[in-house]
């Protein structure tokens, strides 16, 4: 009987209680969800408009942060750090449109995902030859990132936010705002669900496959950019961060793969769901909740609904 | 009309996939402002030479001249901005979009503003999407599809669904407009519905019209002139009358029922 | 709530509309007269925008010949322009003469030639080309104008004449001539209350139709009673979306907005009823019991699809609505907690149900044309919407009868309209005196005698009685009403209509005079079967093939018993029980000549038609064969022929009242 107190009545005491540690587990759960949507929100454009499962989305935040970092310890000023940065994520878009997809149209969506494995180990070979192996520091106040914490005395305690994690959550959202104008708005991002919905038709109507992905990889690639920064700024920036891109997986599975909603909410949902898990029942098992919740989380979807919260059926296209 | 000028022309074009001969070394040619009918038994063909026209496939031999330029190949997109538009057999819509984000989709290649100011709608491109969007709202009144405009196309009848493409289509202002059975699977309301589009849109806008169609009335009743294929052959070309009274067409196609 | 010009003096200055036109362009310039959707944009005019535009329409029309007395053929659906032409017309105290839209070229010859046309108004290239395959044989017909110049440019004819041309022509006339204005004004100044308004040519439920004249005079004092009745100012707003042609729209639209002020929107197109209703949000509404039984139908079958949780919410709170809706319209005293769960419903069904049905503004709401199921209507009532009854007549400029705000019944169709006279004839029939009381049948004397009494009563040929609270109760056409061969009477009608609410049923047409019992052949509603259908796992390849399903047959033949049931409940009717019914093989319709233009059964065209049928019905066969012609939409004719199942239905036992009814 114990147990099952401990399981089901104890951690609910607790939260009740002190409800300012619940606010601020709630907090931090929250900055990281929005950090999973952001990597899971890049993987998604990509699969809607190419059909491609990027397996690289990971690391391709990893390898823009280590870019805009590498650059910087090089001398390079912050600011033309960030700009050098979103250009080589330009022509990472262009070469990855000239020489995976192009030669590979048409080719069974296996092939393209080995292709994006391939892509992986390039980027982080590339990285490490490049900037070297060791862990970065990110240049927060060089980019005009805030530091330091914002205290509330709330609720009979005191919930303290990170600076760094109230800009994270604020440009995250401007990020999905942002998107969500362009696909809504403009004739490219109608462009796009065009392509998203037939690439025949869109073909016919004279849109351009290989702008578009083109278009997708950037936009991929800014987002990861983004991610890796603020990602780089709670720790340090090294290839042992594609760790946390690997979370974009569940959250895919929980979302499901073509829709942003759902990247969004599923990011969210598992990064409030590990924080609660491994503060209030971590204990329970000796800790560590946080780095397989997710995965069981996933896996009890993969059981029940496999398409996910708001995806299509298609699944079987992995 | 046939002794016009020649908008495009078709010659000794041959396309194979691996070994199967889709399409065996046939010339014809369709003239400025006709309407042009491919008709042939199925498997004849015919959608692969839309496809060829428009640059879906490429002809392992022949060569193909639109507006007096020849070209080896051509891509889809091209084929499309210098005013090739299409439909297909089995209606390729974007499905998750209203009538209206479709038919504005082919105005993509008329549009030219920048991606900031579409954004936040304002400015130039605000201008210019009250523009485009006139343009498609005609192309609505045109094809009376007023009270579908804001639906998702996904969820509309399949004759609603063929006019939508025909108007997606006509949003892209053709000099040449292909159309894959614009009339299968249609009761007879709808089919002349769209019979009265097509020759409307081809005497009004002066379109050139090439269309494959099964139902051989409307094809006779619609066309100017008429190429018929049979197993990637062609086997007759010249106006209704001629076609109706070849031997061979007669063999091949017409007494057969079908 | 702002004024209401001259609620209802009965000696008003303004009797004619071009001058209530003028009157409103003083008083309220600047207040919103007409709107429409053109090309997905709703544009709107005010009343000075107008009026200028109907100025000039109308010196346009005069260099055309037009002068007082002469006729002007109107044809289209409901546009700015032609409700103009329409007031321009009148304006030079000619004589407009709407006309169906949907009339084939046919009827249209015998309207226009009947009515001595001289200009024929057109919405656009298909009413154009209809008049001009006619146009032979009209000889007073000199000009035909047009609204929409699609497809028209091309024509050579040399009398066709754009409105939009005509228009500017006479603006610029106008502004170059202040003659020209003066003689204008002079001209709408001369307009006399005994002028005719206008002519409204009748669906003609019986022989030919009739244009019925009616005066500038007594038109605006009836609009001007039933504006005061319902309160209508220049504040309320009204979808004209009903046939030009018809009374509905001429009184409920035109006449009304033009005594109120009110705006009038139009539709972009018959299609998009739904859509602009939503938009507009009208504040007085007018449809035809059909409608809002069609609506009604979607509702149900979109809530049959629904999620299991939202279908529970909604049939919750129609059950509340149900119980308490019409009281708390009819501020009756209902117990505070019925009324906050009443509130409730409102928020989460109700509310959003009227927003989706573009009911959410409406203050006043209209039916009549048939008699409306007493569910249906409570129905509506129930979760809202002020609907009422009325009972009218081209003859009358339509009110006989209308329901007073706070006494209104589903079975009566209300107290007499105000100022008008009603009597009972010893037969049964309503007969009334209106103050909107046609003048006559246009060059048809005999006809007009006929119609009206000699005291001056116009005989409606509808039976029906007043009940104990004074309010009229409609059986039937007079005519209609007969007696099964053991005496029962048989009011064809109201049995139609009880099979009739039933969303699968979508016309009755029921048979039993000097009968031995009756009989009902039945439409069903494709819509509605077609949905059940596709639930059921029923594949069919067309109307006839589904029409003759023996499982559709079971789920008809379901609601013929409960029809049944509740006809036993009745005393009057238990005797008149269906005793036997069939599927009809292909839907009536007007353009067979089945249903009248404004969509009523022609029971005794159809009884000849499918005689075969009928027969079948009363020699105790299960199966007849039909054959018969229809005509595609295109005019071409075709015949649809095949095998029809006639099946027999049990008879409930005449019980007590009380009983749950239909």
């Amino acid at each position: 009987m114990h147990i099952l107190y401990l399981i089901f009545v104890d951690p609910f005491v607790q939260m009740a209680g002190a409800p300012d540690l619940l606010v601020q587990t709630l907090w931090e759960g929250l900055v990281g969800g929005v950090l999973y949507a952001l990597i899971a929100l890049g993987f998604v454009l990509i699969f809607k408009a190419s059909g491609v499962f990027n397996f690289a989305q990971g690391i391709m935040m990893v390898f823009a942060a280590l870019t805009l970092v590498g650059l910087y310890e090089k001398g390079v000023p912050a600011w033309l750090a960030l700009i050098l940065a979103i250009g080589i994520m330009y022509l990472l878009a262009l070469a990855v449109e000239r020489v995976v997809l192009r030669p590979l149209v048409n080719q069974p969506d296996i092939m393209l995902f080995m292709a994006t494995f391939g892509l992986t180990y390039l980027l982080i070979g590339l990285g490490e030859f490049v900037f070297g192996g060791n862990p970065k520091e990110m240049p927060v106040a060089a980019l005009g990132l805030p530091k330091g914490s914002l205290d509330f005395k709330i609720l009979g305690g005191l919930v303290s936010l990170q600076k760094i994690d109230i800009a994270a959550a604020v440009i995250a959202s401007a990020m999905v705002a942002g998107l969500a104008l362009f696909f809504q708005h403009t004739r490219i991002g109608r462009a796009l669900r065009a392509v998203a919905d037939d690439h025949q038709a869109a073909l016919s109507v004279g849109i351009s496959l290989n702008q578009i992905w083109v278009i997708v990889w950037f936009t991929a690639g800014i987002v990861a950019l983004a991610t890796g920064i603020m990602w780089g700024a709670r720790s340090d920036v090294s290839f042992a961060l594609q760790v946390i891109s690997l979370k974009a997986l569940p959250v895919l599975i929980l979302g499901g793969f073509t829709s942003v909603p759902g990247a969004i909410v599923g990011g969210l949902i598992i990064g409030i769901g590990e924080k609660l898990g491994e503060f209030y029942w971590g204990p329970l098992v000796g800790g560590g909740i946080e780095s397989w919740l997710a995965y069981v989380l996933a896996l009890a979807f993969l059981l029940f609904k496999p398409e996910g919260l708001f995806g299509e059926k298609i699944i079987e296209r992995i | 009309m046939s002794g016009g000028e020649i908008l495009l022309d078709v010659e000794h074009v041959s396309l194979a996939f691996g070994g199967v001969r889709a399409i065996n070394d046939v010339s014809f040619n369709i003239a400025r402002g006709e309407i042009r009918a491919i008709i042939g038994p199925n498997g004849a063909g015919k959608t692969s030479m839309l496809n060829v026209i428009n640059g879906f496939y490429h002809p392992q031999h022949g060569r193909i001249s639109f507006h007096g330029k020849t070209r080896a190949r051509m891509k889809p997109y091209e084929a499309a901005s210098q005013g090739i538009a299409r439909t297909f057999q089995n209606v390729a819509l974007f499905k998750g979009m209203t009538t209206l984000d479709n038919i504005l989709t082919g105005r993509s290649l008329k549009m030219r503003r920048n991606l900031f100011w579409q954004m936040l709608r304002h400015g130039p491109a605000l201008a210019e999407e009250i523009e485009h969007r006139k343009f498609c709202e005609e192309i609505i009144d045109f094809l009376e599809i007023e009270h579908i405009r804001k639906a998702p196309v996904g969820t509309l009848p399949y004759g609603l669904q063929k006019r939508v493409e025909l108007g997606r289509a006509l949003a892209m202002e053709p000099t040449l407009l292909l159309l894959d059975e614009p009339m299968a699977g249609m009761n007879l309301e709808e089919k002349q519905d769209m019979s009265r589009f097509i020759v409307d849109v081809n005497q009004h806008f002066g379109t050139t019209i090439a269309l494959i169609e099964h139902d051989i009335g409307v094809v006779m009743d619609l066309s100017d002139r008429i190429v018929v294929l049979e197993y990637g052959h062609k086997i007759a070309d010249g106006t209704p009358d001629e076609v109706k009274s070849d031997q061979k067409v007669i063999d091949a196609y017409l007494g057969v029922a079908h | 709530m702002t004024d209401s010009p001259q609620a209802s003096g009965r000696d008003a200055v303004e009797d004619t509309f071009p001058k209530l036109l003028r009157l409103h362009a003083q008083a309220r310039g600047d207040r919103p007269a007409f709107r429409h959707k053109d090309r997905g944009i709703w544009k709107t005019w005010n009343w000075r925008e107008v009026y200028a535009q109907v100025r000039a329409l109308a010196h346009g029309l005069k260099t055309l010949g037009v002068g007082e007395g002469d006729k002007v053929a109107i044809v289209g659906a409901n546009r700015p322009m032609l409700y103009w032409t329409l007031t321009a017309t009148q304006m030079l105290r000619a004589v407009p003469v709407p006309v169906y839209a949907d009339a084939v070229a046919d009827e249209m010859a015998f309207v226009i030639e009947n009515a001595d046309v001289k200009i024929a108004v057109a919405q656009d290239q298909e009413q154009v080309d209809k008049l001009l395959s006619i146009a032979d044989r009209l000889k007073f017909l000199s000009h035909i104008l047009y609204d929409e110049e699609r497809g028209l440019r091309d024509y050579a004819e040399t009398n066709l004449v754009a409105l939009s041309d005509l228009a500017a022509a006479g603006r610029a006339a106008l502004g170059a001539e202040a003659s020209l204005e003066r003689a204008l004004d002079v001209v709408i100044d001369s307009g006399r209350a005994d002028d005719a308004s206008i002519m409204l040519y009748t669906s003609g439920t019986t022989g030919r139709s009739k244009g019925v004249v009616l005066s500038a005079g007594r038109s605006t004092q009836a609009a001007r009673d039933t504006v005061a009745f319902d309160h209508l100012t220049d504040r309320d707003e009204q979808l004209g979306y009903l046939p030009l042609a018809w009374v509905g729209d001429h009184y409920m639209n035109y006449a009304q907005a033009f005594v109120a002020g009110s705006c009038i929107a139009c539709p972009e197109n018959a299609d998009t009823v739904s859509q602009d209703l939503r938009e507009i949000g009208p504040t007085f509404y007018f449809a035809p019991p059909r409608v809002f039984e069609a609506q009604l139908t979607r509702i149900m079958i979109r809530m049959e699809d629904a999620g299991a949780l939202k279908r529970k919410m909604f049939d919750h709170f129609i059950a509340v609505a149900r119980k308490w809706g019409e009281r708390i319209l009819n501020r009756q005293r209902v117990p505070l907690p019925a009324r906050l769960h009443y509130m409730l419903g409102e928020m989460l069904v109700y509310g959003p149900l009227k927003n989706a049905l573009g009911f959410s503004r409406i203050r006043v709401a209209y039916t009549a044309g048939e008699a409306i199921g007493g569910e249906l209507f409570s129905f509506y009532r129930s979760i809202g919407l002020n609907l009422k009854q009325l009972y009218g007549q081209t003859e009358a400029f339509l009110y006989v009868t209308a329901h007073p705000d706070g006494a209104i019944r589903a079975d009566t169709v209300g107290a007499p309209a105000p100022h008008v006279e009603i009597r009972i004839a010893d037969d049964g029939e309503v007969q009334f005196k209106s103050p909107g009381q046609f003048v006559c049948y246009y060059k048809d004397p005999e006809k007009t005698a006929e119609a009206l009494t000699p005291d001056g009563f116009v005989k409606t040929g509808d039976a029906g009685f007043f009940d104990d609270d004074g309010q009229l109760r409609i059986l039937d056409r007079a005519k209609d009403v007969g007696k099964l061969v053991d005496g029962t009477i048989f009011a064809p009608k109201y049995i139609e209509n009880k099979l009739k609410f039933f969303s699968n049923i979508k016309e009755a047409v029921a048979f039993g005079d000097r009968r031995d019992f009756v009989t009902v052949m039945i439409n069903i509603d494709l819509t509605a079967v077609g949905n059940w259908a596709e639930r059921n796992g029923i594949s069919y390849a067309s109307y006839q093939e589904i029409a003759g399903n023996p499982r559709v047959y079971d789920l008809i033949a379901g609601h013929v018993e409960e029809v049944n049931r509740s006809l036993a409940a009745e005393p009057r009717m238990a005797g008149a029980q269906i005793r036997r019914f069939l599927i009809l093989p292909k839907e009536l319709d007007a353009d067979d000549g089945e249903l009248t233009r404004t969509q009523k059964v022609r029971r005794g065209f159809i009884a000849e038609r499918y005689a075969p049928l009928v027969k079948g019905l009363y020699d105790g066969s299960e199966i007849a064969d039909i054959s018969t012609e229809v005509t595609f939409e295109d005019g071409r004719k075709g015949v649809i022929s095949g095998r029809v199942k006639i099946v027999d239905i049990g008879q409930s036992p005449a019980l007590r009242a009380g009983s749950r009814a239909a």
